[in-house]
C-alpha cells in the first residue's frame, strides 16, 4: 500500500512540476546558447538571463511548494475524506508523504544538476566537461579517506536536516488543522516557535559538549548526527496523533 | 443474523456541542438503511465514526465485529457528501486507482455502468458537470463489493432522473450480505427503497424501526412521521 | 420508476395488489413466470426485500409457485383467476358504494345513478 500512495502522490506533483522543469530546461538552453553564440548583451539578454535566474530559484520553490501543499490537499482537505477511507494506517500515510518529499529533493537535485551539465556542455565542449568530471573524480581519489569521510558526513547531515525539516512543516500544517480558523497563521506560528525552540536547545548542547555552532558539522559525535533523525521521529509522532486521533475535516 | 454494524454508548462532542449523544445501533445484513434527520442532526457524524473519519469522544462502534481500523476501512464503502476525489483524474484513472486500493472493486461492474450513462472515460472530472461527477463517484463507491456501504447525502440536490437512477444503482449493487446505510433529509424520496428507517434528532436516535411496520403502525408514510416527530 | 405508491399503506402490500391486477388482467397468464425480485425491484424503485416479502405473501395466498432453480410462476387456474377477478372487482364496488353513501345516496339511488351513467356511455 506504501508503494501505490507514493506513486500517485509522484503523479501527482508530476502534474504541477514537469512545465516548470522543462521550462527551466529550455531557459538553460537558451542562455547557454546566448553565451555561447556571445549574444551576452542587451535587453534581450538581460531578460533571458533573469528568466533564467528566476526558473533556478522558481523549481526550488515550487518544489517545496507543492511538496507542502500534497500533504494538506491530500490528508486535510476533500482529497482526504478519500485518503482516509482508504484501507491503509496513518502512519502509512504520513511516512509516504515523507518519501514524496525525499524524492522531489533528488528530482530537483537532479534537475539543477542537469542544467549545469548543459551549460557546461553548450557553453564548453563534451571533451571539456568530460576531463572535468574526471578531474572532479581524481581530486576525489586523492583526498584523504578522513576528508572524504567528513564531506560524505556533511551530504548525510543535511539530508537528515533536510528530511527533519520537511517533517517539521508536516507537523505544522497538522497543528494548524486543530484550529478551524487562522489555519495558515497557526500554521507558521508553530513552526517559528519550533525553530527558536530547537536552536536554543542545540545552543544547550554545543555548550554541554564544549563545540561551537560552526563546528557541528564536523564533530565526529554520531549523538549530533541522530539528533535531525530524533526529532524528524518527533515531529512525525505529533502529526501522527493529530491526523489520527483529532482529525476533524471540515 | 450477522450484525454488519454496532454502536454502543457513542459519543462525539465538539467542545460543549454533543453532536452524538450515546447512541446505540444495530445494523443487521441484508438491509437499506436511512438515516434520517434535519441537518445537524448528527448523521455525518455518525458516518464520520464508523469510516474513521472521527474518533468517538465515549463510546464505540464496530463494524463486523472490529474497531474502525485499515482492516473495517477494507469492508466499508463510503460516499462523502462532497466532491473527494482529486478533480485532474480522468475516469479511467479512477478506476486504476479505486483498482489499486479497494481489493473489492469491480471495475467490469464500474465500466458498465459509466458505459450505461456513455461517461467519456477520457474526460478529467473536472470537466464534467455537477451531476455527472456525483454519479461518478457513487458508481465507484457502489462496484465495490463492500459489507457496508456508508452513503452520505448522495440525492442531496440532483434532479428526479438522476436520484432514480442513484437509488436503482443502490439497489442493484448491493447484495444479501450487506447493510447500506443512506444519510438524508428528504425522505419521500428514498421511502421506497428503504428496509429499516433510523430517526436522528440532536444527535440522539429517536426512532429505529422497519418501514413497514412502521407504515402500519401510524398509518402514515416515514415522510409524513418524520414530519411529524420534527415539527418545529 | 413507473409505479406510484400510496403513503400509508405498507409498499408490499402495494405491491401484492398491483401484481393481482397484473395477473387478472392478463399481463402475467397461468404458467407464466415472474420477473426476478431484483429485477422488479429495480424496475419500480423498491428495496428488493420488500418485493421478497410480496412473493413470498402471494405465495402463501396459492397465487403464484416458486420452483427453486427456475424461478417464480403464475400458479392459479382459470377458475382462481376468475375468482380474484370477482375479489376485486367487488373490492371497487364497495369502494364506490361507500363514496356515494357519504354524498348521502342511498342504495337505490346508487343503482339509479349507474344505470343512468350507462346510458349515457
Amino acid at each position: 500500500m506504501l508503494g501505490k500512495l507514493i506513486k500517485y502522490d509522484f503523479k501527482a506533483m508530476c502534474r504541477y512540476l514537469y512545465p516548470i522543469y522543462i521550462a527551466l530546461v529550455v531557459l538553460t538552453l537558451v542562455f547557454s546558447l546566448m553565451v555561447k553564440f556571445n549574444f551576452d548583451e542587451g535587453f534581450l539578454f538581460s531578460i533571458f538571463a533573469f528568466l533564467f535566474i528566476a526558473a533556478l530559484n522558481g523549481s526550488i520553490i515550487a518544489c517545496v511548494f507543492f511538496t507542502v501543499t500534497r500533504f494538506s490537499r491530500g490528508l486535510l482537505k476533500n482529497e482526504g475524506y478519500l485518503s482516509f477511507a482508504l484501507p491503509v494506517s496513518t502512519a502509512t500515510h504520513i511516512l509516504a508523504k515523507v518519501i514524496n518529499a525525499i524524492i522531489w529533493a533528488f528530482v530537483e537535485g537532479l534537475m539543477l544538476c542537469l542544467c549545469l551539465l548543459i551549460m557546461g556542455i553548450v557553453m564548453g565542449s563534451i571533451r571539456e566537461v568530460a576531463s572535468f568530471f574526471k578531474e572532479v573524480l581524481q581530486a576525489f581519489g586523492m583526498i584523504e579517506k578522513d576528508v572524504l569521510f567528513g564531506v560524505l558526513k556533511v551530504i548525510v547531515i543535511v539530508m537528515l536536516e533536510m528530511i527533519a525539516s520537511v517533517c517539521l512543516i508536516y507537523a505544522a500544517t497538522a497543528v494548524g488543522h486543530l484550529f478551524g480558523r487562522n489555519q495558515k497563521m497557526i500554521a507558521v506560528a508553530f513552526l517559528i516557535i519550533v525553530c527558536i525552540a530547537r536552536s536554543f536547545l542545540m545552543m544547550q548542547i554545543f555548550k554541554m559538549t564544549g563545540h561551537t555552532a560552526f563546528a557541528y558539522l564536523f564533530v565526529d559525535d554520531l549523538i549530533l548526527m541522530a539528533l535531525p533523525v530524533i526529532f524528524a521521529i518527533l515531529y512525525s509522532v505529533l502529526t501522527w496523533f493529530i491526523l489520527d486521533r483529532r482529525l476533524n475535516l471540515e | 443474523m450477522m450484525e454488519t454494524m454496532v454502536c454502543n454508548g457513542l459519543c462525539k462532542y465538539y467542545g460543549s456541542v454533543k453532536a452524538l449523544d450515546h447512541v446505540d445501533l444495530h445494523l443487521e445484513e441484508g438491509r437499506i438503511i436511512g438515516l434520517l434527520g434535519p441537518n445537524g442532526s448528527g448523521k455525518t457524524t455518525l458516518i464520520k465514526l464508523a469510516s474513521r473519519l472521527l474518533v468517538p469522544t465515549e463510546g464505540e462502534v464496530r463494524i463486523c465485529g472490529e474497531l474502525p481500523s485499515p482492516v473495517t476501512k477494507a469492508m466499508v464503502s463510503y460516499l462523502p457528501d462532497r466532491n473527494y476525489l482529486p478533480d485532474w483524474m480522468i475516469a479511467r484513472e479512477l478506476l486504476d486507482m479505486y483498482e489499486d486500493f479497494f481489493t473489492d472493486f469491480d471495475r467490469s461492474r464500474a465500466l458498465d455502468m459509466l458505459n450505461a450513462l456513455s461517461i467519456d472515460l477520457d474526460m478529467p472530472l473536472k470537466k464534467m458537470s455537477k451531476g455527472t461527477k456525483e454519479k461518478v463517484q457513487l458508481i465507484l463507491t457502489m462496484s465495490r463489493h463492500a459489507k457496508l456501504y456508508l452513503l452520505d447525502e448522495p440525492i442531496a440536490g440532483v434532479d428526479p432522473a438522476a436520484r432514480d437512477f442513484i437509488l436503482r444503482t443502490i439497489i442493484s449493487n448491493y447484495d444479501e450480505s450487506a447493510t447500506v446505510l443512506i444519510s438524508t433529509h428528504l425522505i419521500a424520496d428514498v421511502e421506497s427503497v428503504l428496509d429499516e428507517a433510523i430517526f436522528l434528532k440532536e444527535g440522539k436516535v429517536v426512532l429505529h424501526q422497519n418501514v413497514d411496520e412502521l407504515r402500519d403502525s401510524t398509518g402514515k408514510s416515514v415522510d409524513e412521521y418524520f414530519r411529524e416527530v420534527f415539527k418545529c | 420508476m413507473t409505479w406510484k405508491f400510496t403513503d400509508d399503506i405498507p409498499i408490499y402490500l402495494q405491491i401484492i395488489e398491483m401484481m393481482k391486477m397484473d395477473i387478472v388482467s392478463g399481463k402475467y397468464k397461468s404458467g407464466d413466470k415472474l420477473p426476478a425480485v431484483r429485477d422488479l425491484a429495480m424496475e419500480v424503485g423498491v428495496n428488493p426485500n420488500t418485493v421478497q416479502k410480496a412473493f413470498a405473501e402471494l405465495e402463501r395466498q396459492g397465487l403464484v409457485q416458486s420452483e427453486r432453480t427456475s424461478g417464480r410462476f403464475v400458479s392459479i387456474d382459470e377458475k382462481g383467476i376468475e375468482e380474484l377477478r370477482s375479489d376485486i372487482s367487488d373490492n371497487y364496488i364497495a369502494e364506490m358504494f361507500a363514496n356515494l353513501r357519504k354524498l348521502g345516496m342511498d342504495d337505490q339511488m346508487i343503482r339509479n345513478a349507474v344505470k343512468h351513467w350507462e346510458d349515457k356511455q
